[in-house]
């Protein structure tokens, strides 16, 4: 039931284009960091057994101004590209997952924001003083969350009081719950198995018992169980 | 025994900057006590899993105030101690432009904390809400205790600090360098106060508009955060306050890391201009980029992807400034004194926080991030390892200069590769603990988050307990150290050319700056403070002034808490307040206390003509000017949102509305001619004018309570969100009107009395401005809650 | 009692006697013409001339700013307060523009 964080791409395909940002980010803070952390350590370690060092800073007169040099503006101008890089990287991103569900399973982003989809599954999450109720387009209502594997799904999330945030994290699904406002969120399970929910945001007293557990089947696991209205499965736990 | 007495009178009367500064010190190190130990308190919990040593409530309890107090008792006022010791000598000044106000800002900012600290004692205990205090966790409905009152009631109190503090730095920044001195050349620690202090102008507003709203609801049982929806609106104000605190927390610090390595390395900084620029930029920034706290709650997608862009712009001037921190010390003599080792491990950690900084800006990452240990972590080593590294090099390097002793190198060494590498172990953990959520007080043993937490638990203690070294240290070479000269570490700016500690003045003579050299040169042997040596800079008000607030929020929230002898507090705290508010102004009256008067010698560029009483209310107003817009963008949210269906239009009398907003108008239109009369110095125009606009407001009152009375009297109540939030609009309004009206009412006795002695006309000019102020909000909340 | 008056009336000079004597005129101009814009844009509204929201906001700000321009004196003072005015006005209309943009699409 643990994974750790890293690489958590098999499970959705939220969780996949979250995986792939990740890595990018972390490639370029790491290449960046090395370079940075270098210089902060080299720099004092050798100037300060320098001998040939000048001292500039004499008292009761205002330091003057340096750096007229042409490598101000280098600097400048490659942290202008890398941000520009991790920008335009970002927001393809984002674009990615709005259209991502469009384009391979034909539910386009109107659909989404309308919380009604044919090819989806559209689960109406409602969060409270501390629990989760999840409800099916069938008229189901379970506190563990059962979904297909390989199948959008739609969550629909609002709370009854207070902020809460839904999150299957593994899966790379959070939606804040917010009273009197229904926020979406969807994803795409592909690995069966068991997963965490658990609220990300402070409710009360209950928040840290504010766990659930969302079940991935197999598709027609899911069916049979949907179709039988709901009823006790038991499911080896996996992935 | 005399001797004590005058020095316990001292403290507590005291208005010297360098006095104040010290306050600042020591109540700033004995909150970090406080909320370190809470830490390491709930640190203790977390370092097992299903531990119960401490249960949910206390566990929530702990974490709440452990973020209020150290953000906004611990780090800032951290850097405000400085702020407030060597600000004005670093500018070449006697003191503050308003000493009795910097003194004040300090009482409120204890008061405030003391406030806090006692809803621990509250039955159903404090504060339970994070101290980012989502609503509607934070209403009445969902957080009984009435210990949050008094929470509340603290931050409003700090809040007043923050204003009295902003005005009063903004002032001596700008008219009180010494003659000579440009902007530009000033210590980059100033310049690093000087934009914390512009962001807490325009940034705090928005918080007290946040809290103003959640008094109403928490006391008079409104319905504003509670309707549904409405929990959005806090989000809004409590992060547009929330982004730039982040930096006001930062900037004292990382400027003061810029200064030291500049000194420890013995080169200027490179591109000093630029990374002046860099600062401007950030804080400037920093105002739109707050939705990124935002992102899950199903804000649009082109809101969210402006929010995303301009979050990682802010990462450009950051970078530049880190980097051209880290290449000025090429080619320097670089020692590796105690101060010179916490700036360069505030900037290590700082790089990490950054880093992490940018991860959050995209909304995709921030699927995993939000309400993680990576955000914990991430704002632990920027606030916590950028900010407190700095500011505790800092306390080193400026120790000599405010003791006149030396601690020792060897322990301050030893304390600093400790804390530094229990930092470390306490929070770089907490970036693989990516799927926990913040502030759960426990975890079951199957996540498998134990072993991480265990060892960030250890780093707690290992960091928490270092600083015991620094206390020890500190406490020791205060009484043992070596005897210093002026200038141990051979540094350029003013605090370094007079004593240590520095005389009561600062200066034994004139400061004065020519091109790059700062001179202090002597007015014919004489020294020109020594006509204020007679006492009269101290001042009981600021204490008393800030006591009975302090008496009477106590009184009322034991009151809302059913508690014992909470009415004999609201009593006395509403005497106190009272009595020193007039004390204050008998003071005034006579003019006792002779403050200094910024003389011609100074450099006031770029507010040459203007004199100082009225540019602090220039700058009041301008951040003032934020919390109404905090309040009017309240009630736009729920007529927009919040399912607030009823215009003003059918609630309110639009005759009424128009009647008082036309009183007010022409109230401040007399008060503006009353000024006039001042400063042509024609007493009978400037009382005409004062008694027509005391009278004209007092009407405006009188209509709009009628227009409220007519509006309750109909059925509508508070628990409409709309109704509650225009209300609330109003009553900022009249609140503000009344206390202008004390100050007009202090002016016209005065004028009457004693003519134009003094401050007057410069007063009543800075009321005019008050008045016309007024009225501008007047016309924008007919416009907006009477009409939309 | 009188002395502070006649110190104060031998100090002013012939610029600022005039400077003020044109400031009190043009508050007494701007306190009319206030008044005209507020009666006329209640009428508006009474009449329901005045409907849509865009007009309403915009007819709300140039009096609002019109009020605390002239009397706030910011016409009167130099760069430093107007830059610092103008920069208020930003910071006010961000919070407002995040408050009214940043809201749900989405049902």
């Amino acid at each position: 039931m643990f994974h750790y964080p890293f690489d958590p791409s098999q499970f959705s395909e939220t969780a996949r284009v979250w995986w792939n940002l990740f890595g990018f980010y972390l490639t370029v803070a790491i290449l960046l960091g090395i370079a940075v952390y270098a210089a902060l350590v080299l720099i004092p370690f050798i100037y300060s057994r320098s001998r040939k060092a000048v001292d500039e800073i004499k008292p009761g007169v205002v330091p003057g101004e340096r750096g007229r040099n042409a490598y101000l503006a280098v600097i400048v101008v490659l942290i202008l590209a890398s941000f520009l890089a991790v920008f335009v990287e970002s927001y393809i991103s984002v674009n990615e997952l709005a259209s991502l569900i469009e384009e391979e399973y034909g539910v386009t982003i109107e659909q989404l924001q309308a919380g009604e989809a044919d090819g989806a599954l559209v689960v109406e999450v409602r969060g409270f003083q501390w629990g989760w109720t999840f409800k099916y387009p069938n008229g189901i209502e379970s506190d563990v969350l059962y979904l297909p594997a390989g199948r959008p799904v739609i969550f629909k999330v609002t709370s009854d009081d207070v902020f809460h945030a839904f999150s299957i994290p593994d899966l790379r699904v959070k939606v804040d719950a917010i009273p009197g406002q229904v926020n979406m969120g969807w994803t795409v399970p592909q690995t069966p198995g068991t997963y965490r929910i658990q609220c990300y945001e402070l409710c009360g007293v209950g928040h840290a018992e504010m766990i659930s557990k969302a079940v991935v089947l197999p598709p027609e696991l899911f069916d049979f169980w949907y179709e039988s209205l709901g009823e006790e499965l038991v499911v080896e736990e996996g992935g | 025994m005399a001797h004590r007495v005058l020095q316990i009178k001292r403290w507590l009367f005291t208005t010297n900057h360098k006095d104040v500064g010290i306050l600042y010190l020591v109540t700033a190190l004995y909150f970090f006590v406080i909320a370190g130990t809470l830490a390491l308190l709930f640190r203790i919990q977390l370092s097992v899993p299903e531990n119960d040593f401490l249960p949910a409530g206390k566990f929530n309890q702990a974490v709440t105030n452990h973020g209020l107090l150290m953000v906004f008792w611990f780090i800032s006022p951290l850097g405000f101690a400085f702020a407030n010791y060597f600000v004005p000598i670093q500018l070449g000044a006697k003191d503050m432009a308003f000493p009795r106000l910097n003194a004040l800002s300090y009482w409120l900012l204890l008061f405030g904390g003391l406030l806090m600290l006692a809803g621990f004692f509250m039955p159903g205990g404090t504060a339970d809400f994070g101290w980012t205090a989502y609503a509607p966790l934070n209403t009445e409905t969902f957080t009984p205790n009435p210990g949050a009152n008094l929470v509340a009631f603290g931050l409003l109190m700090l809040i007043a600090s923050v204003t009295v503090g902003t005005v009063n730095f903004l002032v001596t920044i700008f008219q009180l360098r010494a003659k000579g001195y440009k902007m530009l050349g000033l210590p980059m620690f100033v310049w690093g106060i000087f934009f914390t202090v512009l962001m807490m102008l325009w940034a705090f507003p928005s918080l007290q508009a946040a809290l103003t709203l959640l008094a109403v609801d928490r006391i008079l049982g409104a319905n504003i955060f509670t309707a549904p929806k409405g929990g959005i609106i806090w989000d809004h104000l409590f992060w547009f306050f929330g982004h730039p605190e982040v930096y006001i927390v930062l900037f004292p610090g990382l400027a003061l890391a810029l200064d030291l390595i500049s000194v420890f390395s013995r080169r200027p900084l490179l591109g000093r201009k630029v990374i002046i620029g860099a600062l401007a930029a950030a804080a400037a920034l920093s105002f739109g980029v707050y939705a990124h706290h935002m992102f899950m709650t199903g804000v649009s997608l082109s809101y969210l992807k402006v929010h995303m862009f301009t979050t990682e712009l802010i990462s450009v001037p950051f970078g530049i400034i880190t980097i051209l921190a880290i290449l000025s010390m090429i080619g320097g003599a670089i020692r590796l004194s105690t101060p010179m080792l916490f700036a360069l491990g505030s900037i290590a950690v700082f790089i990490i926080g950054g880093f992490s900084g940018v991860f959050n800006s995209n909304p995709v990452l921030d699927i995993a991030n939000r309400g993680s240990y990576w955000v914990v972590a991430h704002f632990h080593y920027v606030m916590v390892g950028a900010a407190l590294f700095a500011l505790f090099g800092g306390l080193y390097y400026w120790f000599p200069k405010m003791t006149g002793r030396m601690y020792n190198e060897t322990l301050g060494k030893i304390h600093f590769i400790i804390s530094f590498i229990g930092f470390n172990i306490l929070y770089f953990p907490m970036f693989f603990l990516i799927d926990m959520p913040r502030r759960i007080y426990t975890y079951p043993e199957w996540t498998g988050w134990g072993p991480l937490n265990f060892i960030a638990t250890v780093g707690a203690f290992i960091f928490g307990l270092s600083h015991l070294i620094m206390f020890a240290n500190l406490l020791y070479s205060m009484k043992h150290g070596p005897r210093v000269d002026r200038n141990p570490w051979g540094a350029w700016s003013y605090e370094w050319m007079v004593e240590s500690p520095p005389p009561e003045y600062n200066f034994e003579g004139i400061p004065v700056v020519q091109g790059n050299r700062l001179m202090v040169v002597m007015a014919n042997g004489a020294k020109p403070h020594v006509e204020l040596h007679e006492g009269n800079h101290l001042s009981p008000w600021p204490l008393l002034i800030s006591l009975g607030p302090f008496l009477f929020l106590l009184g009322l929230g034991m009151w809302l808490g059913q508690v014992k002898f909470a009415l004999p507090l609201i009593v006395v705290g509403a005497i106190i307040s009272l009595y020193s508010v007039y004390g204050w102004f008998r003071d005034d009256f006579y003019e006792r206390f002779k403050f200094e008067e910024p003389p011609e010698y100074k450099e006031r560029w770029p507010f040459t003509s203007i004199h100082r009483v009225k540019l602090g209310m220039y700058f009041f107003l301008f951040g003032d000017a934020v919390f109404f817009a905090g309040l009017v963008g309240a009630y736009i949210f729920m007529r927009l949102e919040a399912g607030a269906t009823l215009s003003g239009l059918v609630t309110h009398n639009i005759l009424l509305g128009l009647l008082a907003t036309l009183l007010m108008l022409w109230s401040a239109v007399f008060m503006y001619i009353a000024a006039r009369g001042a400063k042509l110095g024609d007493k009978t125009l400037a009382l005409a004018g004062l008694s027509l606009s005391t009278v004209l407001s007092l009407a405006y009152v009188v209509v709009t309570g009628l227009d409220w009375a007519s509006v309750f009297a109909v059925g509508f109540t508070l628990a409409d969100p709309a109704i509650a939030t225009s209300a609330t609009t109003a009553l900022a309004h009249v609140l503000h009107l009344l206390a202008g009206l004390l100050v007009a009412l202090y002016l016209t006795l005065k004028i009457w009395v004693r003519g134009f002695t003094g401050h007057v006309p410069e007063t009543l000019d800075a009321l005019a401005v008050y008045w016309g102020f007024l009225a501008a909000i007047s016309v924008l909340v007919f416009g907006v809650t009477y009409v939309f | 009692m009188g002395e502070g008056e006649a110190q104060g009336a031998q100090k002013v000079d012939y610029a600022v006697r005039l400077r003020e004597r044109r400031k009190l005129a043009w508050a007494v101009a701007v306190g009319f013409m206030s008044s005209a814009l507020l009666m006329v844009f209640t009428l508006g509204v009474v009449t329901g001339a005045l409907t849509t929201g865009a007009a309403l906001a915009v007819a709300v700000a140039v009096i609002t700013l019109f009020v605390a321009f002239m009397l706030m004196d910011i016409v009167w003072e130099g760069w430093g307060i107007q830059l610092f005015s103008v920069i208020t006005v930003i910071i006010v209309m961000l919070l407002m523009l995040n408050i009214i943009f940043g809201r749900q699409v989405m049902p």
